[in-house]
């Protein structure tokens, strides 16, 4: 065996840091774009959960409204809101429109009390047990993007994934924030 | 002598730590043995848990999926719909490829009843069905505080309505008693579990006090006579070392948790000697809670 030059030394563990720093940098390349799919998917499973809930107000409304002559102003602002979640292009204003829509519902949910036929009604029973499980299943949806979007943004944060993370530009994603604020017991005048 | 203490502190001091990792990471119920019934509030006879846990054995073995009944005192001050979906999810309840879990909640303190339906029952029990059966099986019982009947009448419904959906017809009357999965005795488990913990626990602590001692005493631990050996054949070794490099690849391509510490992953099904257990099925949030 043939001496090893001093550089040849330096060359070879040279050459092993850099396919081991390629690795990593790969590896972690791969974890981002996963996370970052997991975050995508999650936000899509909230948006079959809104879709879902927006699909079952037409069918309410209209039961509602064949027992019902004095609620017009609700049932207007149910589908003010309805309207302007489907508008609603990122997800701030989706999360906003999406409180303001539960909590018109549950405005007319308590409206509903003065009406006695209209709440044995079968047809209307289903719907408002149907609309109460889209809700759970819209904190759930909601629940999960958060836990995501968490991940994600903490792993690209962190050193030095950071460093990968800047360099081929993930950014962090925002929260499906329930704005407690506007979840107020709604008030309800029987004048 | 004095040594031999300091030693025998830091490896106790270890193992206390490396058990309470461990010990601290779930806060809700865990599955029983028998984990098709599990009655933490204590309310319900030997006659009703037998016949849930023979009858969901049976519908496991016929179509896969997997009801499960639980009861618990109290919500430990969680909301009922985020307890019972992640009690759901961590125990797996159905299979993962089917999602064809269910499982029903009674929380006693509360007086409340949850039906948490899997993703793959949710087209033949939506919410609205599960809340009307909840309501005319379950709940005219749990009112009067007939538990054993509510539940079997409830747990009954559920089961003929999977039956049907997946077009098998329901046994009359399912007598085979499966005994032999409760015979091992819940708190035998546990001791069992403690030893294993205590003797990782044991071996870690003394690999790392080992550590400790080889770092601060280098020369006693790594003494290398290199007198004889001629440098070039060191450096010799240090080529052929390459090949090891490849057992490395798989895991840094993979995770790329790097730094990271490990996240807790899984149902904890590694213990779960005998018995059953879940087999990972997925919950959104199907289902419908009713009070009583």
């Amino acid at each position: 065996m043939k001496k090893l030059s001093g550089w040849a030394i330096f060359g070879i563990i040279l050459g092993i840091f850099a396919v081991f720093g390629s690795m990593y940098v790969i590896g972690n390349y791969n974890n981002l774009v996963s996370l970052r799919e997991n975050v995508n998917n999650q936000y899509s499973n909230i948006d079959v959960c809104l879709q879902r809930r927006s699909d079952l107000i037409p069918n309410l409304v209209s039961t509602v409204k064949g027992y019902t002559n004095h609620e017009k102003e609700i049932l207007t602002q149910i589908s003010e809101s309805r309207a302007k979640l489907s508008g609603a292009g990122n997800i701030n204003e989706k999360s906003q429109a999406s409180t303001e829509l539960t909590n018109a519902l549950s405005r007319l949910l308590v409206v509903v009390e003065n009406y006695p036929n209209l709440k044995a009604d079968a047809q209307f029973i289903a719907l408002t047990d149907e609309l109460a499980g889209t809700e759970n299943r819209i904190a759930v949806a909601r629940r999960d993007y958060n836990t995501a979007v968490q991940t994600y943004n903490q792993t690209i944060k962190k050193f030095p994934t950071n460093i990968i993370a800047n360099m081929f530009n993930f950014e962090s994603a925002e929260r499906f924030e329930s704005t407690d604020s506007a979840r107020e017991v709604p008030i309800v005048n029987f004048e | 002598m004095m040594n031999k203490i300091k030693f025998a502190r830091i490896l106790v001091l270890f193992s206390i730590m490396f058990v309470f990792c461990f010990s601290c990471a779930k806060c809700i119920v865990q599955p029983t043995n028998n984990f098709y019934i599990n009655d933490y509030a204590g309310i319900l006879n030997q006659e009703t848990q037998d016949y849930v846990l023979n009858n969901s054995v049976a519908l496991c073995e016929k179509t896969g999926a997997q009801v499960v009944v639980v009861t618990v005192k109290n919500l430990e001050n969680k909301k009922l719909e985020e307890y019972a979906l992640d009690l759901a999810r961590n125990w797996g309840i159905g299979s993962s490829e089917k999602g064809n879990g269910l499982l029903i909640l009674l929380a006693l303190q509360e007086r409340k009843v949850r039906v948490e339906v899997g993703k793959g029952l949710e087209g033949c029990l939506n919410d609205s069905k599960v809340k009307r059966i909840i309501n005319d099986c379950g709940v005219p019982y749990f009112k009067k505080d007939d538990w054993n009947t509510g539940v079997k009448v409830l747990y009954t419904e559920f089961l003929t309505r999977i039956y049907s959906e997946c077009n098998i017809e329901m046994p009359e009357e399912v007598d085979k008693v499966y005994s032999s999965y409760t015979t091992v005795d819940n708190s035998m488990k546990n001791i069992v579990k403690v030893v294993i913990f205590v003797l990782i626990a044991i071996v870690g602590g003394f690999a790392f006090c080992v550590l400790v001692i080889a770092l601060r005493k280098p020369k006693d631990f790594f003494t290398i006579h290199t007198y004889g050996i001629n440098r070039n054949d060191i450096y010799d070794d240090d080529d052929s070392d390459d090949d090891d490099d490849d057992d490395y690849h798989d895991s840094y391509f993979g995770g790329g948790g790097f730094w990271d510490s490990g996240s807790s992953t899984g149902s904890g099904s590694f213990w779960d000697g005998g018995g059953f257990s879940g087999g990972g099925g997925d919950f959104f949030g199907g289902g419908a809670s009713g009070d009583f």
